[in-house]
């Protein structure tokens, strides 16, 4: 995969949570101010390379929270706060 | 360019006008006892109402990947981070410049993508859409 189909296929990765996201004003609620990081169920080489963010955002001691991309489009994403 | 003492970091903040209603404003940090500089952010800022509201910046804090937070929603903090498509060699100067680069080329896709997600939010307030 090509650097520019990388690129693509995460903005749209981080697009659909976005606007996933604008749709769930009580999730937004719950994890106000929080960082997602975004990992595709079929792209383990772009969860490689997003994974590796986490402890730096850590360190800024922000809330990260994992965005579990799924297969289901009735319950798409799957959200979990990392805590340590 | 501004330069404030700050413990051991020198911080220096510009700003760069894109047109009325959008500018970059970077920020980077000397360290005076590791001789490292850290690019604290640069950021896309746009107006809405009277405010300017962050709605995506870069940073390498704590000598981490340079990386990516999108804003969400007009009413809330939260941000999404990714590093795909962002320029991981170079020393600071080179992603500074990249990153600013990057934001200069894309930021009516960037403010379009936002304006449109919060399209409802911010269906009764006027925002230059470019």
């Amino acid at each position: 995969m090509s650097k520019a189909q990388q690129f693509k296929l995460n903005v749209n990765l981080s697009d659909r949570l976005a606007n996933y996201l604008i749709t769930q004003p009580d999730i937004l609620k719950k994890y106000s101010g929080c960082s997602y990081i975004v990992f595709s169920y079929k792209n383990e080489e772009l969860n490689k390379l997003n994974i590796k963010l986490i402890p730096g955002l850590k360190l800024e001691g922000k809330t990260v929270v994992r965005a579990q991309e799924t297969s289901n489009p009735d319950n798409p994403w799957i959200l979990t706060p990392i805590y340590n | 360019m501004k330069k404030i003492k700050e413990n051991f970091k020198k911080r220096h903040l510009s700003e760069i006008i894109l047109s009325n209603s959008n500018k970059i404003i970077y920020v980077y940090n000397d360290d005076l006892k590791t001789k490292q500089t850290e690019i604290v952010s640069v950021s896309l800022n746009i107006k809405i109402l009277d405010n300017w509201v962050t709605i995506l910046y870069y940073d390498n804090h704590h000598e981490g990947l340079l990386h990516r937070h999108n804003k969400i929603s007009y009413d809330n903090e939260a941000n999404i981070v990714d590093n795909e498509g962002v320029k991981k060699k170079g020393d600071w100067k080179k992603l500074l410049h990249w990153a600013i680069e990057d934001i200069k080329n894309n930021y009516i896709y960037y403010k379009k993508k936002f304006l449109y997600r919060n399209r409802f939010l911010l269906k009764d307030i006027k925002v230059e859409k470019f």
